[in-house]
């Protein structure tokens, strides 16, 4: 926070966000990164509504499975790679903040152009005569 | 003098600058890099007025040749064979006019200029957080600036598609677009952004590591409130536009097609183009960044204009809790709104409604501090110096922009009101009355600091009175066009017989902003004259609370000798506490009542 | 404390870990905005892509793309332990683990190459259609930051060759660390958006 006047302490090695001090946590995380590679790749060779049951989905079921993996993948990047695991709530909240401003322009671009898909252009082909 | 062990960023003082190269261009002092922001900026104000004033002559008196400079440059730049302003050259005016007026005068001004000076004062720091990047932030804006300006020198002359670029018109070729000249401008757009969005990254994190001991964030002056707002919308929302301009770029140079549609077609010629683009794309990714940059352009002289009331009022400002959180709120609510710009575009009619109701919400926050400016006011020991009443004036016209501005949220109303000179009034008012008002305001006020002179008093009273006259003239009865229903950007309204009646107002409020120029050469010459030949001025001429005030003019490069300990809030005015003195600074002990060093 | 310039001030280790967090919560704002620059991109191209979901056959190569993403999360662990050893002090260590970061992003790139030179021996340009124009443009753009990282790499590197990063200095390192694993994610959602879905 505000500049602490003073006992000169150099954080321990290996200790707060400067990282674990040790290779395993980055060994296990490089593996299951590798694992989830193969997997998002194995997933997109399959079709993800008909294994689940769910055939109505079509080709959401696989877009949304994909994005779980991705997401997966990139949460065990950002909390163990970068450290998250041990960083300041500060920091921790611009990730979150921009990751909500993500979310909200994500959101309204999808919604405003389904509807320009589903009603707008519909009416502009009907009104040029069904082209 | 013995090696010191430095323990913190806080405690550690740049070396010194001694040649001129590193104390006056590529400096590591904030106040320096201010100050070329600031001299930067004013020029730049300076060339962005002339294109409205060469926008205002055409809009008047459409087709006459422009005097003197017309004959001078026929068929150059913006003005055809006979020295009148051509159609292209009107839009590129007017586009430039936004354009420069937005990204490389108010934004440099308030933020690198003021927002650099004074946040490290402010928080009891003697530097920012990252003062190299403080040095590439300036010269990043000063080349992309000067490549601005470029692009009137290039083939078919500068961008023309308005200051927000909207596809096709800035997207196709075989649209009338100048080549070029859009890019180049997309390009210095570009680069200022990048140069915001670092400085935004420094000031966010001076302000949250580098505050003096007791500087606590109800402590803080508003300024820096204002600033650290500000700075979260430099650094979330200006990439956005750093990307639109990417596609743009990309569909001008690379053949894409992120905005345009198949089957475009244009005048009579259908545009080979990939297709499977909307332009409603551009609009939304623009509106995103667009609709925080107008909060970029008006908090920090939000943040100017309380204190300064506090300070000539000789009170705190009237709810300060209420400020701050009325500061956040437009924090939150500001990345929601971006729609009101496009409720006419074909925008989703839920989405419309949805954006509406936000916006009509962010009007709450910024009618909370206009009462609290005037409670502030209120029973308060008025002093009425140039400072003091060019904040006054802040605070009228930014009622003024508000209001219009509520008009406008209300999408039936918008539907109507928009692209008419009722949305040029609202800006104005906001931008150049509000925003502009409280600038000359913090020149005035921060003068006496920055350069270690007054500025001549009486000619700020009149460059107040002829500013306020004249500013009033000009852009109130543009209300009255735009309901009458005046298009804007419209080089000429003699091709449309209802707005025949209204050329009188045309020339009426030309004339009004050709006076309103002329009178600006008083503060240009105020300035610059004091600057050099101003009285000297005492440390704290305005007897005012703020730590920047407790260190001599000039400031060391240092800032604070001793680093301050902060015990105080900023408006610590008529304190019992400080009899028989009025004002206490932040930096003075409990117990040890009355002002003074 | 001294009022004149600290021209030969000693910088402590509480120095250099105060500095480092100033630089930590800097880098993390930076990437904030680098989020919400991809988040342009990727709206935009969900926007567009959805407008065809059913239709569009996968015309790019995902054993290329798999191999890439798979070259990138090796950059990011050794880039990972890079850091962990100049946190340690340990140079020689650290030197290699940068240089092997180095190198496989260099793989990368040159993958990217062969990729878009198949693309465009067979006329395929960012004209070509809009998934293209996508596929060029976010490939583009991720891929100047890679180019970014590695100028940030080589000198890094050469610094650390030169000694000047110890075990309280080596801030630098650990944020360029930041970016890089950035780089990564940014490559994490960009292959199943376009390589995969």
């Amino acid at each position: 926070m505000s500049s602490q006047a003073s006992t000169p302490q150099a954080p321990a090695a290996g200790h707060g966000a400067q990282g674990p001090a040790h290779w395993q946590p980055y060994a296990l995380v490089f593996g299951a990164l590798l694992v989830l590679t193969a997997v998002t790749v194995g997933l997109s060779y399959v079709d993800v509504s008909k294994a689940i049951g769910m055939p109505q989905l079509g080709r959401a079921a696989n877009i949304v499975a994909g994005l779980l993996v991705a997401g997966l993948k990139a949460s065990l990047v950002v909390w163990i790679f970068m450290h998250m695991n041990h960083e300041t709530n500060t920091n921790r909240f611009i990730l979150v903040f921009s990751l909500v401003l993500l979310g909200v322009a994500f959101t309204v671009l999808s919604m405003d152009f389904v509807w320009l898909g589903t009603y707008a252009q519909g009416a502009v082909r009907a009104a040029l005569g069904g082209s | 003098m013995s090696q010191e062990t430095v323990d913190s960023v806080a405690d550690y003082i740049h070396p010194e600058a001694t040649d001129f190269f590193h104390k006056y261009v590529w400096s590591y002092d904030h106040k320096i890099i201010a100050k070329q922001y600031m001299w930067t900026s004013f020029l730049f104000l300076i060339l962005g007025g002339t294109l409205a004033m060469l926008l205002r002559w055409q809009i008047a008196y459409p087709n006459q040749p422009v005097p003197v400079i017309g004959g001078l440059l026929k068929s150059a730049f913006f003005f055809d064979a006979n020295g009148a302003i051509s159609p292209d050259g009107y839009l590129q005016l007017g586009t430039m006019h936004g354009l420069v007026m937005v990204f490389f005068v108010i934004i440099p001004l308030i933020v690198g200029a003021f927002g650099n000076y004074l946040i490290p004062l402010h928080i009891g720091a003697r530097d920012v957080a990252f003062p190299v990047l403080n040095a590439l932030s300036y010269w990043l804006y000063l080349p992309a600036g000067v490549l601005m300006f470029t692009s009137f020198f290039v083939d078919k002359g500068a961008a023309a598609a308005g200051w927000t670029a909207y596809p096709p018109l800035s997207d196709a070729a075989g649209a009338s677009t100048p080549v070029w000249g859009m890019n180049l401008v997309l390009m210095a757009v570009f680069l200022a952004g990048f140069s915001s969005i670092l400085g935004g990254i420094n000031f966010l994190v001076t302000i949250v590591k580098l505050r003096a001991p007791g500087m606590t964030w109800s402590r803080l002056p508003l300024v820096t409130w204002a600033q650290f707002i500000t700075a979260v919308f430099q650094v979330l929302a200006t990439p956005m536009l750093a990307a639109a301009g990417a596609m743009l770029l990309f569909d001008r140079l690379a053949g894409s097609s992120f905005f345009l549609p198949r089957g475009l077609v244009v005048g009579q010629n259908a545009i080979a183009n990939t297709g499977g683009g909307y332009p409603l794309l551009w609009q939304h990714i623009f509106w995103f960044y667009a609709h925080p940059a107008v909060y970029i352009l008006i908090l920090p002289s939000m943040g100017f204009a309380s204190d300064i009331l506090a300070a000539f009022s000789r009170k705190p400002v009237f709810g300060y809790r209420a400020m701050i959180i009325s500061m956040a709120s437009i924090m939150g609510l500001g990345f929601i709104v971006w729609g009101h710009h496009m409720f006419v575009s074909g925008l989703n009619p839920v989405m419309g409604m949805a954006f509406m109701v936000s916006t009509v919400f962010i009007a709450l926050p910024s009618g909370v501090k206009v009462f609290n400016w005037l409670g502030t006011l209120w029973g308060g020991s008025i002093r009425l110096q140039p400072p003091m009443l060019y904040a006054i004036s802040f605070v009228s016209m930014f009622i003024v922009g508000g209001l219009s501005g509520i008009f406008m949220a209300a999408s039936p109303v918008d539907i109507y009101i928009h692209d008419t000179y009722y949305i040029i009034a609202h800006f104005h008012y906001v931008v150049f009355g509000a925003t502009l008002f409280s600038v000359f305001a913090a020149t005035t006020y921060w003068f006496p600091k920055m350069f270690g002179r007054m500025m001549n008093a009486r000619l700020s009273y009149l460059h107040w009175a002829l500013t306020f006259l004249f500013f009033n003239l000009a852009f109130f009865p543009m209300h009255f066009l735009g309901e009458a229903g005046h298009m804007r950007r419209l080089m000429t309204s003699t091709g449309y017989e209802f707005l025949n009646p209204l050329a009188p107002w045309n020339e009426f409020i030309t004339l009004a902003a050709f006076a309103l120029g002329a009178s600006q050469l008083l503060f240009m010459f105020n300035f610059i004259h004091s600057v050099f030949f101003g009285a000297p001025a005492p440390d704290n001429p305005w007897e005012a609370s703020t730590l920047e005030w407790t260190i001599p003019n000039p400031v060391p490069h240092y800032n604070f000798k001793h680093l301050p300990t902060v015990y105080r809030g900023p408006h610590e005015y008529s304190s019992p506490e400080a009899e028989p003195a009025d004002w206490l600074p932040q930096n003075a002990p409990p117990g040890h009542g009355g002002a003074g060093h | 404390m001294s009022d004149e310039s600290q021209h030969h001030a000693i910088l402590s280790p509480a120095f250099h870990a105060d500095r480092r967090n100033l630089r930590a919560m800097g880098m993390w704002l930076f990437l904030g905005s680098e989020i919400m620059f991809f988040t342009a991109f990727f709206g935009a191209y969900i926007v567009v892509r959805s407008a065809a979901v059913g239709s569009v056959a996968m015309p790019l190569d995902k054993v290329l793309g798999a191999l890439n993403t798979v070259v990138l999360i090796t950059s990011s662990l050794t880039m990972a332990l890079g850091v962990m050893h100049s946190k340690r002090g340990e140079r020689k260590e650290t030197g290699r683990y940068l240089a092997a970061t180095f190198l496989l992003a260099c793989v990368f790139l040159v993958v990217k190459a062969v990729e878009y030179t198949h693309h465009f021996e067979d006329g395929v340009f960012p004209s070509h259609d809009v998934f293209h124009g996508f596929y060029f443009l976010l490939t583009g753009f991720h891929g100047v930051h890679v180019i970014g990282g590695m100028i940030a790499l080589g000198i890094l590197w050469n610094r650390n060759r030169r000694g000047d990063f110890d075990e309280h200095y080596n801030d630098p390192i650990e944020m360029t660390g930041l970016y890089w694993h950035f780089v990564d994610l940014v490559w994490i959602f960009l292959f199943p958006a376009l390589y995969l879905l």
